[in-house]
């Protein structure tokens, strides 16, 4: 597993790992830096993380700082995450911007909990995107969970009300909820994820109700303002970066759990079911410094 | 659009203009500020390094120069750079054979299928017969959405469900022949650009049928991997453009510019909305302008110039004129507002709109429904004359319309305001945007 998510990252790796050496046993130079600089720029680890570990570099120049800007990086970030089956019945709202992977990475959530012997209740609540339905349908077959859609309706909140029906009915353990993509800057959309949240919260609320934000891994600095955004309307209890099997590094994940506390809980490393790990700091950290020594 | 960018920049350009000479201390400075701004907007950083090299040289060029305001052409050169930067004119497509392909090709979830819809949709909008094809046989129901999308764009979608890509997409331009279309846009699978068999697809596509674009369709809101993405697709097929998805949003601008700099493509269209008609033509110096923080009032006055009725427009300035305007006019004045787009959408074009202050208003767009109601529950003689609107009369609107008293009297408060104001700029001539100066009211 560890190994997977280090060849993803490693792809790209080598720069950083080669600034950082070429750093190594010399004096630090205004140049040397630049280039260390830039290599993690292009992490997107945006400007005020690169800065924090320019300055790691400097004040332990003379020692092992690679080491040192490890252990900087992983303070950082949230702790490794390990999910449990869920004692109660627990709702996940999967939201986020358009072609993140949410539909996806809903169908990779429920192989995940069923596979932990969990009953599992999809509900297709993109009503919005064109055939976005039938892919979860797909997707729900391929599982061989219970779905929940209405290609009747395109009221988003009407149907998540039928499915936690169905799911109170056969007492599901876990209802993944796949919502409609939508842009943090139109407020109307926003409105409608508040509603969906109020009515779990009124309406069924022997459901544990959890948000996880999916955010996609090439995309920039503005991942942080959707966050927050989001973070607005609904609670965001957790995020789930997706595509890094690219050359993505994801690096929004520092700013993500450091300015807004949203830990990262399960990373996407490709197109398959099970193509989705737990997010572990250390594996994360290694994999995008090219340090080797902590893997098999 | 591009919000937090151009919000920098604004602030970057208020310490600059002050300045009484530019000297190296302050070229370094904010030439350090631009290239932070630049960062935080996702522009790959060796992008912005030059960027900003440029842009140091020739302000220290221009420092010998007797400028009156060194800081306003400090600006310009900004300015004139990033446009340089996105690709100086329009690129509009190049569709010369028959029929004329197209084809569609970028990383997983960048919208090529609804950006083909929208092609589709302009193409035929201006006349041509389009035909899509169907070439994403990964993703599951991907085949499904495309023909979904071909119904709303009332455009034929060929498909084979399943299959070989490459064969599906010869016959279906055999089908666009025999069918005589003018265009065929072919909607391939997404694809990672390290995928190496998947890139091999797409190459053999391109390959056989020889386009006459080739688009990378990429998300506007990519981050530093823009590049490495772009470089991959454009080593890999002869593309001819770019579009670039998703830029209703806010806070990018990143990727356009890094993009253009690495493919040395031109960005073709932007997808602004997730509504059919959400593609504009990308125009770089707007763009730039729009980056930079001195609003888009072009796009305005054209997107104006399509929807308002010039009909109507003259006879509501000769109103204006006479001073006899009341709330039906006002009504219709909302209305064509409201073709124009969402009212947010048209304050992030307005120059200097973008400021923190702006943010705060919050414009919802449901307003302007609820003032239309509000004057929908009135009486004919109501609306011409609304002095005569007592309170009972306010009650009975209130109950009508759904809305509080507070905003029925917000509304003639604001309307009274603005026949006083509407009665000082009666007199003045060539009055191009009518209503278009109270966008407060609607707060």
């Amino acid at each position: 597993m560890l190994s997977k998510l280090f060849k993803a990252l490693s792809r790209s790796r080598s720069s950083i790992a080669d600034a950082f050496n070429k750093l190594a046993g010399k004096r630090v130079t205004p140049e040397s830096l630049e280039t260390l600089e830039e290599q993690l720029l292009s992490a997107d680890l945006g400007y005020i993380t690169v800065e924090s570990i320019l300055d790691v570099v400097e004040r332990h120049s003379k020692s092992d700082f690679i080491q040192k800007v490890n252990e900087h990086l992983v303070n950082l970030l949230p702790g490794k995450f390990n999910p449990t089956p869920f004692e109660n019945p627990t709702i996940l709202l999967v939201v986020g911007v358009n072609g993140t992977g949410k539909t996806t990475t809903a169908a990779k959530l429920a192989h995940l909990y069923k596979k932990m012997g969990q009953t599992v209740t999809l509900i297709a609540a993109d009503t919005y995107r064109a055939a976005a339905v039938d892919q979860l349908k797909i997707w729900g077959n391929r599982v061989g969970c219970n779905l929940v859609c209405n290609e009747k309706t395109a009221e988003p909140t009407s149907v998540l009300f039928d499915g936690l029906e169905s799911a109170r009915a056969n007492k599901s353990d876990v209802v993944i909820v796949d919502t409609a993509g939508r842009l943090h800057t139109y407020s109307n959309l926003m409105a409608e994820l508040a509603k969906m949240y109020r009515v779990v919260e009124n309406r069924f609320p022997e459901f544990t109700l959890r948000s996880l934000i999916v955010m996609d891994a090439s995309l920039g600095q503005n991942s942080i303002i959707q966050a927050k955004e989001f973070g607005k309307h609904v609670k965001l209890d957790g995020a789930i970066l997706t595509k890094l099997d690219g050359t993505a590094r994801g690096g929004i994940v520092f700013p993500l759990f450091q300015e807004l506390g949203i830990p990262v809980e399960f990373i996407g490393i490709g197109e398959d079911l099970y193509d989705l790990e737990h997010f572990d700091p250390n594996a994360y950290v290694d994999g995008l410094l090219g340090l080797e020594q902590n893997v098999k | 659009m591009f919000g937090q960018i151009t919000e920098r920049f604004e602030s970057i350009f208020r310490s600059v203009r002050g300045l009484g000479k530019i000297t190296d201390k302050n070229i370094n400075d904010t030439a350090r500020e631009i290239r932070r701004a630049l960062l935080d907007a996702d522009v790959n950083f060796s992008v912005a390094k030059s960027f900003v090299k440029t842009v140091q040289e020739k302000a220290q060029g221009t420092k010998v120069l007797k400028s009156i305001k060194p800081g306003q052409q400090f600006v310009k050169i900004v300015q004139d750079e990033m446009v340089a930067l996105l690709g100086e004119k329009v690129e509009d497509l190049e569709l010369t054979s028959k029929p004329s392909i197209i084809l569609l090709a970028g990383l997983q979830g960048a919208g090529k299928t609804t950006s083909a819809g929208k092609l589709a949709n302009r193409l035929k909008k201006s006349g041509k017969s389009v035909l899509m094809v169907a070439a994403d046989v990964y993703r599951p129901a991907a085949v499904q959405q495309l023909i979904m999308v071909g119904k709303q764009a009332e455009v034929p979608v060929y498909e084979e469900g399943t299959g070989d890509p490459l064969a599906i997409c010869k016959r279906g331009i055999e089908k666009a022949r025999s069918l005589k279309n003018d265009v065929v846009i072919l909607d391939t699978a997404g694809r990672l650009h390290l995928d190496g068999e998947m890139m091999t697809e797409i190459q053999s596509i391109s390959d056989a049928v020889n386009p006459d674009e080739i688009l990378f369709v990429a998300d506007g809101m990519t981050g530093q991997d823009a590049v490495k993405s772009a470089q991959a697709f454009h080593e890999a097929l002869p593309l001819t453009g770019v579009i670039l998805t998703k830029m209703d949003g806010d806070a990018r601008g990143g990727a356009a510019v890094s993009i253009r700099e690495v493919t040395g493509k031109p960005i073709k269209f932007i997808g602004t909305s997730e509504k059919l008609d959400g593609l504009d033509v990308f125009d770089p110096k707007r763009i730039a302008d729009r980056i930079l923080g001195f609003g888009d009032v072009v796009s305005i006055v054209e997107k104006a110039q399509q929807v308002f009725d010039e009909d109507q427009s003259k006879d509501f300035q000769k109103k204006l004129a006479k001073n006899t305007f009341d709330l039906d006019d006002f009504k219709t004045q909302l209305q064509q507002m409201k073709k124009m787009g969402s009212m947010s959408q048209l304050i992030s074009m307005m120059p200097g709109m973008n400021s923190k202050a702006l943010k705060q208003l919050n414009m919802d767009d449901r307003q302007v429904g609820w003032t239309e109601a509000i004057i929908n529950s009135m009486t004919l003689t109501e609306r011409q004359q609304p002095q005569i609107i007592n309170g009972s009369r306010r009650l009975r609107i209130s109950k009508g319309c759904g809305r509080s008293v507070q905003e029925i009297n917000a509304l003639l408060k604001q309307f009274s305001q603005m026949k006083k104001m509407m009665k000082k700029m009666g007199k003045m001539k060539n009055m191009k945007l009518p209503g278009m100066g109270n966008f407060k009211d609607f707060n």
